[in-house]
């Protein structure tokens, strides 16, 4: 394996903090740190194991539950516990949950599975709201990281020292987990995936191969749910919901499942997603599922296998096609300019009476700034005019490339 | 020489429809048994029966002196016996090597190994390496295997088959589907793979079957109507009536 990229990362994880030095950048990148766990975790069953988990939030929440109980305790008890240590216990407790939970799930693959995991995730998820101690209902359980013992000075009281812990988790996770998928095991799981039957007829039950994929995948999930608890001091029942479970899907999905990187990808468009697009605009949620359906019907390889096909081409394909590569660029553009002018004019149209019925658009500033009127029904056949059109474009001149390049072949 | 793999009065139901109705049949080590009959006549059910994919409904089957009726089929698996699928069951997207290193894993037990990289395990490597020359599938070994031709999906079913290193191995139509040439080369292949181990399979072929089996298995209707030495069976004039005259109409049509 090519040791440059993996120097390059460590690299870039250890100079974050001195270039980019506000603390509204480290909490992104902490969460981002956080996310990749979260996401690394999810694809050792989907993309590795071709175990598509609804539940997977059950692992991340049930981990940040048993962190911020060994923190709170820890506290309680007066034991020296070493904070730097607490995301284990959150990795402990997500295995413990996996030992059961994910011995129900792991019996079946496919549909049957998905169904399994969606169903315990649910039953996990109304538990936490049935007001148990141990949820903290609706307001959760705080905890506080900062304790008097200082090992090494290190207090975790600064977001400084709060990424670097979470960087040192995600690349010694990120390590593990890559090294996990070149064992005899990993590639077992591999197997399991496109032909669990024929594993089964070659001396090895598929079911314990799974069974394993969930203790390990839960275990990762549980360090990431521990390490949140850790940054925002605080766990709510929000954590085990299916809402979560649906981004880490999601998000995996559009990163990519098929290569170890894609997760990592996923990770970051989630945070910024959940951090950058939601502060933008109410609609966040809409673009993110159209980004989703977009991403299945004309990347099912996801950003990361999109990026990987891009960067394998020579330059003269670029040179060759460059007109057409420019146009539906430009004609993408176009349709997503149409479809968010619609979506933000729907969004405004039902909250009329709170907003106005003014919609401001800007672009780098004041520059290409304009406004549409949700009353006036010419801005509406304007914007749907633009988004069908430019969609209509993009589609025939994508069939044409295909044509293209397949003539070609 | 000793037996290794019998069956004792098995018989097999699904529903109210009787498959197999009791069949005794006793093979030795290293015998090359050829099991051949009539579309529907039970083939496929008996080596899904044997290789552990369903239990029978009555009787027995032994292998090496162990009752296997009724075992998961990983269980009989690591007993020593491997079969092959009539529709290709492979890996489809991983590579030919990688198809091969599975077999050769669970083979030789690593399939739970999750300590070391594979890569490590220079065993395993030579193996599949041996592997994938005998089944001459070297030159492919970074296809993936749906991007195989059908013929070489063939060769690696078979090799996935002889990969975990078992010594009875049950063969479910190899050369179907398969050209003249490649049934010819194919069937070298399975004579040279197969030296010293005990082979039972399921095959219309009759070149195939005369030219490969020390003793032919004749099923019809879900009985043993014959069990015994090619020659022994062309001469059997039972057999002559209920399938081979009838196979060699169709087969020249």
């Amino acid at each position: 394996m090519n040791a440059a990229p993996w120097i390059a990362v460590v690299a870039g994880v250890v100079l974050a903090p001195e270039l980019l030095n506000s603390t509204w950048a480290l909490t992104l990148l902490s969460q981002i740190g956080i996310a990749t766990i979260a996401c690394l975790s999810f694809n050792l069953l989907l993309g590795q194991g071709g175990m598509l988990s609804f539940g997977h939030a059950t692992y991340t929440g049930l981990g940040a539950y048993g962190a911020i109980h060994t923190l709170n305790a820890a506290r309680a008890a007066g034991v020296d516990f070493p904070v730097s240590l607490i995301p284990l216990a959150g990795g402990v407790s997500g295995l413990v949950a996996a030992s059961v939970l994910g011995f129900l799930s792991s019996r079946r693959g496919g549909t049957a599975l998905a169904m399994v995991t969606l169903g315990l995730a649910e039953l996990v998820f109304s538990v936490a709201l049935m007001g148990f101690a141990f949820f903290g209902g609706e307001s959760g359980i705080a905890g506080n990281r900062v304790t008097e013992s200082a090992p090494w000075g290190v207090t975790f009281a600064s977001p400084v020292e709060m990424y670097y812990l979470i960087a040192a988790y995600a690349l010694l996770s990120a390590v593990a987990l890559y090294a996990l998928t070149t064992t005899p095991w990993g590639k077992m799981l591999n197997a399991v995936r496109d032909n669990a039957m024929r594993v089964e007829f070659l001396g090895t039950n598929p079911q314990t191969i799974r069974y394993r994929a969930f203790l390990f995948s839960a275990f990762f999930a549980g360090i990431s749910g521990g390490l949140a608890a850790l940054l925002f001091e605080r766990v709510t029942p929000d954590a085990l919901g299916l809402e979560r479970s649906a981004s880490l899907v999601l998000f995996t999905y559009l990163g990519g499942i098929q290569s170890f990187i894609g997760p990592i990808v996923g990770a970051v468009l989630m945070v910024f997603a959940n951090v950058g697009l939601s502060s933008l605009t109410p609609a966040w949620l809409l673009y993110v599922g159209l980004a989703f359906v977009f991403g299945v019907m004309f990347a099912p390889q996801g950003l990361t296998g999109l990026l990987q096909t891009a960067m394998a081409q020579p330059w003269a394909f670029y040179v060759r096609h460059s007109v057409i590569l420019l146009a539906l660029l430009v004609s993408l553009g176009v349709a997503l300019l149409g479809v968010t002018a619609l979506v933000e004019m729907a969004y405004q149209l039902q909250l009329e009476a709170s907003l106005g019925p003014n919609v401001a658009f800007g672009f780098f500033g004041d520059w290409g700034a304009f406004q549409l009127h949700i009353n006036r029904w010419q801005d509406w056949a304007a914007a749907a005019a633009v988004a069908i059109s430019g969609g209509w474009f993009f589609l025939r001149l994508r069939h044409a490339l295909i044509v293209r390049l397949g003539a070609k072949a | 020489m000793s037996t290794i793999l019998e069956l004792k009065n098995v018989q097999k139901r699904f529903g109210a429809t009787e498959i197999l109705r009791g069949i005794d049949l006793s093979i030795s080590a290293g015998e090359r048994v050829a099991l051949i009959g009539p579309n529907g006549a039970g083939k496929t059910t008996l080596f899904n029966l044997v290789s552990g994919r369903f239990a029978p409904s009555a009787g027995e089957v032994w292998l090496k002196n162990r009752r296997i009726d009724g075992k998961k089929p990983y269980a009989i698996a690591r007993l020593g016996l491997a079969r092959s699928f009539q529709a290709t069951q492979v890996f489809s997207k991983l590579t030919v090597y990688e198809n091969l290193r599975c077999s050769v894993l669970l083979g030789l037990g690593y399939g739970a190994q999750w300590l070391t990289s594979v890569s490590r395990l220079k065993e395993v490597t030579a193996r599949t390496e041996a592997l994938m020359e005998q089944t001459h599938l070297d030159k492919q070994r970074d296809t993936l295997a749906q991007a195989l031709t059908y013929a070489d999906q063939r060769a690696l079913e078979l090799g996935i088959t002889l990969g975990g290193g078992a010594d009875v191995i049950l063969l479910d139509e190899p050369t179907a589907g398969m050209s003249q040439t490649e049934t010819l080369f194919f069937l070298e292949l399975i004579k040279t793979a197969t030296h010293g181990k005990t082979l039972l399979m399921v095959e219309h072929d009759m070149g195939v079957v005369f030219g490969l089996a020390d003793k032919i298995a004749v099923l019809v209707e879900g009985k043993l109507l014959a069990f015994d030495t090619p020659q022994a069976v062309r001469a059997n004039a039972a057999v002559q009536d209920a399938y081979l005259g009838d196979f060699s109409v169709s087969a020249s049509a």
